[in-house]
């Protein structure tokens, strides 16, 4: 039956989501944010490019 | 709305039989012979005593042939592993004239009497209840365990009968009905002068009438039939409300998260920054980002008024030289315009770093001013484990829009279902009743 189906959905989707969300969070993971870039020194100024 | 008039009688026999029409002479057959009190005449349409010796007319074929039937009278199909013959057909409409229905009389001689009612292409399969129906006194009744909500009350009158019937059925015939659903169910009530009858319906997809009698091409589907469930047996109300609790859970999880967030201070100081020269780049002392991995907010505030203030920064692992880059921009506008005060942008500019290793860092900072401002004072602040919402809304948001999305087409059907009752609950005027479907 498509409820059941769709309900037992629903119940697999949130327990994904919510130790997602712990884990997310746990390793402070941040969507969107900027990521990180390499090393990336310029020789002459010293400073890093932007 | 369908209705069965009197309780069938008892006792199955098993035979057909036929006999002469008093009107015309031509063979009529009884297929529930000893259960059928009238049968008409497929010949010249009267209407015949099926218990008298003599079959008298009981009425003249005054309704003539206004309707035909989808399943032909004598059609065998099967409902739900019972194998049904279709032995009457009843056309009937409201006192108001504003629609009809069809009624077919099934017979099976080990099941007894079904009706099969057809309306605006929906069919429902319905049999006499031989239980009365608890009144819950407002306006429902109760009926195994269910509860059935007032849909439509008015008057069926019968405008044409063809085959037989187990009652003296008679074209004009009035009654009174009531119908309650809690869908896929109907409850029907008659009231015929002092007696007041049952019957208990099911809704069934066209299909499966359609596959049982082979009809070719099934009646035209219209609107939404007073106890047709939401397609698919969904209950959209049921799923939308377990998507919010769902979406609650993942609320509780991430206030758990928020409450145990540190939001420690790692760096925070008071700079200066200016328009040009070298004085524009600042490196600060470094400072260190404890274990284990967590995020960081970079935070910039400077009392800028109808002014910006933007920084390049990136925060730079004193070991690994791995940087992470977060620009900010300090822009805070505000005025008066036809007397109203108005304001834009903020004196406070964040931005959160995703997952920073431990270690030791500084900040590198490229200021840049407006043209007309040498130097400004601004303040940088550098956070640890601050709580981070972005990603709850990303996990949630398939849930709300689940809940969004089975909430309206929910009450879109509702609202179809409704509106041809007598309790519509969205109307074009004033007056809408609460009904929750």
């Amino acid at each position: 039956m498509l409820h059941r189906r769709l309900r037992a959905s629903l119940l697999l989707y949130a327990a994904l989501a919510g130790m997602l969300l712990l884990g997310l969070n746990r390793r402070g993971w941040v969507p969107f944010a900027p990521g990180r870039a390499g090393p990336d020194i310029d020789p002459q100024r010293g400073f890093h490019h932007k | 709305m369908a209705g069965e008039s009197p309780v069938p009688p008892a006792a199955p026999p098993l035979k057909v039989a036929a006999f002469r029409c008093a009107a015309c002479g031509a063979p009529v057959t009884l297929r529930a012979p000893g259960r059928s009190q009238v049968a008409s005449c497929d010949s010249c349409g009267v209407v015949l005593d099926a218990n008298d010796p003599n079959h008298r007319v009981l009425a003249g074929a005054v309704q003539g042939r206004k309707a035909a039937p989808d399943i032909p009278l004598g059609a065998r199909g099967a409902l739900g592993g019972v194998t049904w013959e279709a032995i009457g057909f009843m056309r009937r409409r409201d006192g108001s004239a504003a629609y009809g229905w069809s009624e077919y009389l099934l017979y099976n001689p080990w099941r007894g009497f079904r009706w099969l009612v057809e309306s605006e292409g929906h069919w429902t399969l319905v049999r006499m209840s031989a239980d009365r129906p608890d009144d819950n006194g407002d306006g429902s009744f109760s009926y195994r365990g269910e509860r059935y909500k007032e849909f439509l009350s008015g008057s069926a009158l019968v405008q044409y009968v063809e085959g037989e019937f187990y009652w003296r059925v008679e074209v004009g015939e009035r009654v009174s009905v009531s119908d309650f659903v809690a869908p896929p169910h109907i409850l029907s009530r008659e009231i015929s002068g002092d007696e007041i009858s049952w019957s208990h319906g099911e809704y069934l997809p066209a299909d499966v009438v359609a596959s049982a009698f082979r009809l070719d091409p099934p009646p035209y589907q219209i609107g939404v039939a007073a106890c047709q469930p939401f397609p698919g047996g969904i209950k959209p109300r049921a799923l939308a409300a377990l998507a919010l609790l769902m979406v609650g859970a993942l609320f509780t999880l991430q206030l758990y998260t928020v409450v145990r967030s540190e939001s420690k201070p790692l760096y925070s100081a008071d700079l200066t920054a200016h328009a040009a020269g070298p004085e524009r780049q600042i490196v600060t002392p470094p400072f260190t980002v404890d274990i284990p991995t967590r995020d960081l907010e970079l935070v910039a505030s400077s009392p800028v008024n109808n002014n910006w203030l933007y920084l390049d920064a990136s925060l730079v692992n004193e070991s690994t030289q791995e940087s992470f880059p977060a620009d900010l921009e300090v822009s805070y506008y505000q005025g008066v315009d036809d007397g109203e005060s108005w304001s834009e942008g903020s004196q406070r500019a964040d931005r959160l770093l995703s997952s920073v290793p431990p270690g030791v860092y500084h900040l590198e900072i490229e200021t840049t001013l407006p043209g007309n401002m040498p130097a400004r004072d601004f303040h940088v602040e550098v956070i640890r484990d601050v709580p981070v919402w972005r990603s709850f809304w990303l996990l949630v948001a398939p849930l709300l829009a689940v809940a969004l999305g089975l909430g309206i087409a929910g009450f879109s059907f509702e609202a179809k279902r409704w509106s041809q009752s007598d309790h519509p609950f969205v109307t074009s005027s004033s007056g809408n009743d609460d009904h929750d479907g």
